[in-house]
């Protein structure tokens, strides 16, 4: 009764390698995506800390390590938009 | 109420006291102290380290005296900063060579195939989001020894601190509250690239100030004990003048 339940409910004689290794891979798939997504937020915040700084400590460097900062950030969408074409 | 209290008893006292003529130095004196501007100050005043070089132009340096194109957003209008100093390059060795390390390690990955099992798609994109981080730990790291400087201008001292993407903090002391520079000088790399700590101690809320790992730093106690001495004696003749 009990194997009969749990084989209707969870049909484990489905499972073949394959479609565990498509579990398994599409896991880390949306990991890694969540990964790229707090990336951005991380580049965001570098890009608003850079700002802080470079309105502490006039340079004239500050300029180019402000745009260095928004390329970064740039980088960091395309790596997302790249990544989730990519895996789906 | 106590006479000490009654201003207007004491506004007519000064005016009793106070001589009539227009041009006495008593009159044209000011009680509250004014920040001479460079051209009224004497260059030989400074210490020899900031009267004997030419102002520092380069952007990168970690000991500039009187640097060019610099200020900072807590500068008095008349102050002017007679040196800037950030850690010594030799410091920054650890994180340009772990980033050259991180960099090489999917190399290795190629050369021995441990991450094979992964499909290609995953790889790739693995790869990408490795130098990513890569890039990130190394514009942290620049980012935090460039904007990390400790300046000492006519008026203060000024430690700019930047200590994550989160936290700024920046403490000032005026060189009249300043009571004890000292300097730590440790590690063989510290002897022979001549980098170290000053520590300043003040009489202000920040009871201490670090210069930390900065370059020359006997050099930079003297100068700061100089710039003491330069602005009691400024205080002196100001009294005098008072």
């Amino acid at each position: 009764m009990f194997l009969q339940l749990t084989t209707t409910v969870f049909p484990f004689e489905q499972l073949n390698n394959l479609s565990i290794d498509a579990l398994v891979f599409g896991f880390i798939k949306i990991l890694f995506l969540i990964g790229f997504f707090l990336y951005i937020l991380f580049a965001f915040l570098a890009v608003r800390q850079i700002d802080e700084m470079r309105r502490t400590l006039i340079t004239p460097l500050s300029p180019i390590i402000q745009i260095i900062g928004y390329l970064h950030l740039l980088l960091a969408m395309l790596a997302f938009v790249f990544a989730a074409s990519y895996l789906m | 109420m106590p006479d000490i209290f009654d201003s207007a008893q004491l506004q007519n006292q000064s005016q009793q006291s106070a001589p009539t003529d227009a041009t006495s130095p008593a009159t044209v004196a000011n009680p509250t102290k004014t920040h001479l501007s460079m051209a009224e100050r004497q260059q030989n005043a400074f210490a020899k380290l900031v009267s004997d070089v030419h102002p520092s132009s380069s952007t990168f340096s970690a000991f500039a005296a009187q640097p060019e194109n610099l200020a900072v957003d807590v500068q008095m209008p008349d102050e002017k900063v007679l040196l800037l100093v950030r850690q010594h390059p030799i410091t920054q060795i650890k994180w340009v060579v772990l980033g050259v390390l991180l960099t090489l390690i999917p190399l290795f990955f190629s050369f021995v195939p441990i991450l094979n099992f992964l499909p290609n798609n995953l790889h790739v994109v693995a790869i990408l989001g490795w130098y990513l981080m890569v890039l990130s730990f190394s514009l942290e790291a620049f980012l935090d020894w460039f904007y990390n400087v400790d300046m000492v201008t006519d008026e203060r001292i000024i430690d700019v601190d930047f200590s994550s993407l989160l936290f700024k903090n920046i403490s000032t002391a005026h060189l009249d509250r300043i009571e004890d520079v000292t300097i730590t000088n440790k590690g063989y790399l510290g002897s022979i690239f001549d980098y170290g700590t000053v520590l300043i101690q003040t009489a202000g809320a920040v009871d201490q100030l670090e210069f930390e790992n900065v370059p020359h730093p006997t050099q930079i106690s003297s100068f700061i004990n100089e710039m003491i001495i330069e602005e009691e004696a400024e205080n002196g003749s100001q009294g005098a003048r008072v």
